[in-house]
């Protein structure tokens, strides 16, 4: 029933982009519910189920299977996009210029990505990737009468585009080994092949999850989209590159102990400059996309981890690095998904992105504060939420592998800076946007129910996450069975889970009495003339610009790494004894999309402008290319 | 047999809540000493514990409900902390395998509320100790990270209470640089000089101590409190390291509290014949206690 089920769940995502009215958020959602009940009857499916019919396409095959590798991938694609279609049908006015195609492409994209993690078949997952990777450019692009937008999206559809490219190489390559396109388990690669096709598959899904330094297209892409596409581009689309490497490492059961130490290198360094990124920006949803950069390093960190306990024999080590992996992609889906909504609603009611203009918005949009809050204390990857946990598995794998191999464990120093820096950012966007006092005086407003409603079902998610994970265990266990033959050590035998989880809630609910208890007993509670303005060493007349800014907050930190971040800092120039009006700015460009992106695509443009010569527009003269070429093949062969 | 191991934790428990305060009066002891002065008896930061909780609140207007719970919230995360480190043998109070990065992760929990509630007052001097605060924070956290992975490399075990109880051998220089870092990262974190100056007046100059301008009364005694605790289990790891392994569990705490003892004075002796490093240079050495431990690592693994 399973398999049915989510194809059924595909077609209706499909399907919600055509009504225009409310029609076409129910059956989104609709179709989420379908699908999860398709999960739901395929965890009871043994044998796995599976699908597979012949293709009129030539080489192709329709085929399609379920296992709890895509079930845990899954998850997020059925429930965030049915829950962004719900906030975008408030968020998106229906009278905006491209409602109709960003409604179609929104239903679209779910559909591909239900269609990625069941296919089965290398030329039905290249289809289903491209479909992907063309709703999403279109969802990109739904603003596209301001120009920046339209710069980021053509640079997006420029790098999806190279790791398309990839991949039909490395499948060439497969196929020339194994005789079949289907995506079947492989065996006894020459070790060359091996080596090039695990580096095309890095390239080629690490560009499509943002890995340093192939991230260049994101930060743009992300923060110039509309916030519900943001959230499923960043909770939903990042994960698919996640996924591919972690499918094609399931095939590939040779890759050596090297690959896992590439990953884990990668994946850190990824962390780390990652959240160094996010921590400088000041517009408050390119932050939360360099924080995606950083996230999606993490879990590369955790893949890298399992391949080396695969290569080493450390069971453990493997079991650790998939159940922390998936775990982290779950819930940087949930913690994500519930930070750009809550930025939209922001975005929505202020009028800007940049956080140095707000300020003080806890008291004009309570429940965005609060859901903000959750939002921020679960990415931080702090206790009791589920940030932590996803974090804790792969920290005890990292520490772990400190008893006997040592190296591995290397990365653990970078997953903590990762983790203080991302702590940082969020101190930098709950603290600076929502407390303190407002910096514009802006009425500022809580968005209407749909959006706050799907904002609240994810942070109870959030919270709710933490004592699941007793029931997750399990699940887990099964997703780390699909990287090894033999029986991996389950999560429970590994981790004391439940004695983590009780003490955490134990504490957060003793923190809670005290507070409670603490409102009302007579030295702590508020009374009407126990309120005062704010210490000013004695100044009494504070003014809101006097506050420090998430700028200055992150300045001092940012120049400790101004050999990696690229910083543009205006000085003031105060000059005499009547200094003349003067300006400080401070901005932040992206490195590699400067230094190295834009320059290189320059440097191909030149070179082939002899090109365009042969692209004249004319049906004619390509069905004469087809021709020619066909007659070289056919030469050829 | 039962009875012995309980009673250890009992023991544990008071300790870490009771003897925290008098650690901080150890080191105003010795600081006075220094400066000539007889100074306050030893049980005065107690006494100053209890004032607090009897005064009443003043709230800034500016603030949210993150204000007010931000002492109580960090109090409760740093006493949490503390008890996933026994104080000698045996087994801590909560503790379990992996409890070294709830163990990390607390004190940051406790930061992010600490800076969060900074900013909630909109003060300018607050922004900054936050900025500091943070700025120093990023820094440190891998020092952490690279000395409790030469414990676990050490005992084979991820539960604190195993990995400070094991013996050096073979490893002494290791162990050495562990400590020297580990030390650096009390003084930092515990907000002392040579990073910060706890007696300092001018709110310019303030890192920690200007967090917390606008809190007072019982919120301002949970601070206090909860920064005395951070000492006092800080110090317990630093003291536990240098300890050797294998002591009985009492004289093992009566030795540890000797320590911590001996722990306060060379924090008061330190702030008396040193003075605060320039606030830009701060970073240049908690990245140097970093490379140490880092170094300690790779002794251990090469």
């Amino acid at each position: 029933m399973s398999l049915p089920l989510l194809l059924a769940s595909a077609c209706l995502f499909a399907l919600s982009g055509i009504p225009r009215g409310r029609l076409g958020p129910l059956m989104a959602v609709a179709a989420g519910a379908t699908g999860l009940g398709g999960l739901a009857a395929g965890l009871g499916d043994v044998p796995a189920a599976s699908i597979d019919l012949a293709w009129a396409v030539p080489g192709g095959r329709f085929s399609v299977a379920l296992d709890a590798l895509g079930m845990a991938f899954l998850l997020p694609v059925l429930v965030i996009p049915a829950l962004g279609s719900v906030y975008g049908h408030a968020y998106f006015p229906p009278d905006h210029p491209t409602f109709r195609r960003t409604r179609l492409a929104f239903g679209a994209l779910p559909a591909c990505m239900v269609l990625i993690v069941l296919a089965r078949h290398a030329f039905l997952l290249l289809v289903a990737w491209e479909g992907m990777a063309l709703a999403a450019f279109f969802l990109l692009a739904a603003d596209d009468h301001d120009a920046s937008v339209r710069a980021s999206s053509w640079v997006y559809l420029v790098a999806t585009h190279i790791g398309t490219l990839c991949f039909i190489a490395a499948f060439g390559m497969l196929a020339h080994h194994t005789g079949t396109l289907a995506l079947d388990p492989v065996q006894g690669l020459p070790i060359p092949s091996l080596r090039w096709i695990a580096v095309l598959f890095l390239v080629g899904f690490g560009m499509k999850a943002g890995i340093m330094p192939l991230h260049f297209w994101l930060p743009g892409a992300h923060a110039n989209a509309p916030s519900h596409v943001s959230a499923v581009m960043s909770g939903v689309v990042l994960n698919m590159g996640v996924y591919g490497l972690m499918r094609m490492s399931t095939l590939l059961g040779q890759l050596p102990t090297t690959m896992g130490g590439i990953l884990l290198a990668v994946g850190a360094v990824s962390a780390v400059l990652g959240a160094a990124f996010s921590v400088a920006q000041s517009d408050l949803k390119r932050l939360l996309a360099y924080s995606s950069v950083d996230n999606m390093g993490i879990a590369v960190m955790g893949l890298g981890l399992a391949l080396v306990g695969r290569a080493t024999g450390r069971d453990d080590l493997l079991a650790l690095g998939v159940a922390g992996t998936v775990w982290h992609v779950w819930n940087h889906s949930l913690f994500k998904a519930l930070l750009f909504f809550s930025a939209g609603a922001v975005v929505h009611a202020t009028g800007t992105r940049g956080m140095d203009l707000m300020g003080g918005l806890a008291r004009t949009m309570p429940v965005t504060a609060v859901t903000t809050f959750v939002g921020a204390v679960a990415l931080a990857g702090l206790p009791p939420l589920n940030g932590f946990l996803g974090e804790f598995v792969l920290y005890s794998g990292l520490a772990r592998s400190a008893t006997d191999l040592g190296w591995p464990a290397l990365a653990t120093p970078a997953l903590a800076m990762t983790g203080a820096l991302a702590a940082v950012a969020m101190v930098k966007v709950y603290g600076g946007a929502f407390l303190g006092v407002p910096r514009r005086s802006a009425e500022a407003h809580d968005p209407p129910l749909p959006m706050r409603a799907t904002m609240a079902i994810l942070a109870c998610a959030c919270v709710l996450m933490v004592p699941s994970a007793v029931i997750l265990g399990p699940v887990l266990d099964r997703v780390t069975g699909t990287f090894a033959v033999r029986p991996l050590p389950s999560l429970a035998t590994l981790l004391p889970l439940s004695k983590v989880t009780l003490l955490m809630l134990a504490a957060a609910g003793a923190s809670l009495a005290l507070v409670y208890r603490m409102r009302r007993a007579p030295g702590t509670s508020e009374t009407a003339d126990n309120l005062g303005e704010t210490w000013g060493c004695g100044y009494i007349l504070p003014s809101p610009r006097r506050q420090y800014t998430p700028t200055s907050l992150s300045e001092w930190l940012m120049g400790l790494f101004r050999g990696i971040l690229s910083l543009r800092e205006f000085r003031p120039s105060i000059l005499g004894i009547f200094p003349r009006r003067s300006v400080f700015a401070f901005a932040v460009a992206d490195p590699v999309l400067d230094r190295a992106a834009v320059p290189a695509i320059g440097v191909i443009e030149r070179s082939a402008t002899w090109l365009r010569r042969t692209q004249q527009g004319n049906v004619q003269a390509y069905v004469l290319y087809i021709v020619l070429a066909l007659l070289g093949l056919l030469w050829i062969g | 047999m039962k009875l012995a191991p309980l009673l250890l934790q009992f023991f544990d428990v008071a300790a870490l809540l009771s003897v925290p305060p008098l650690l901080l009066g150890v080191i105003n002891r010795t600081k006075a000493v220094f400066a000539g002065r007889r100074g306050p008896p030893l049980t005065q930061p107690y006494r100053d514990l209890v004032k607090l909780s009897r005064k009443g609140s003043v709230f800034s207007r500016t603030t949210t409900w993150i204000f007010r719970a931000s002492p109580v919230v960090t109090l409760v995360a740093t006493v949490m902390a503390g008890l996933l480190v026994p104080l000698g043998a045996g087994t801590a109070a909560l503790g379990f395998q992996g409890d070294l990065i709830l163990f990390a992760y607390l004190f940051a929990l406790g930061r992010f509320f600490t800076t969060a509630a900074a900013l909630d007052t909109g003060s300018p001097f607050e922004g900054m100790g936050a900025a500091r605060e943070v700025t120093f924070a990023c820094l440190a956290e891998p020092a952490i990270f690279f000395v409790l992975l030469c414990l676990v490399r050490l005992s084979g075990s991820l539960s604190l209470g195993t990995m400070i109880a094991a013996p050096a051998d073979g490893h002494v220089p290791s162990v050495v640089l562990c400590i020297v870092g580990l030390l650096v990262v009390l003084l930092l974190e515990t907000s002392r000089v040579p990073f910060d100056d706890p007696n300092t007046h001018l709110e310019l100059t303030m890192v920690h101590e200007v967090m917390v301008l606008d809190h007072s009364g019982p919120l301002l005694g949970a601070i206090e409190y909860g920064a005395a605790v951070k000492l006092f289990v800080l110090g317990t790891i630093v003291v536990r390291l240098a300890l050797p392994a294998g002591m009985d569990p009492w004289a093992g705490r009566a030795a540890l509290l000797v320590g911590l003892g001996l722990l306060a004075i060379g924090v008061g002796i330190v702030e008396s014949v040193t003075s605060r490093v320039r606030l830009t240079k701060v970073p240049n050495l908690i990245a140097a206690a970093t490379l140490l431990t880092a170094f300690a690592f790779l002794l251990m693994v090469r």
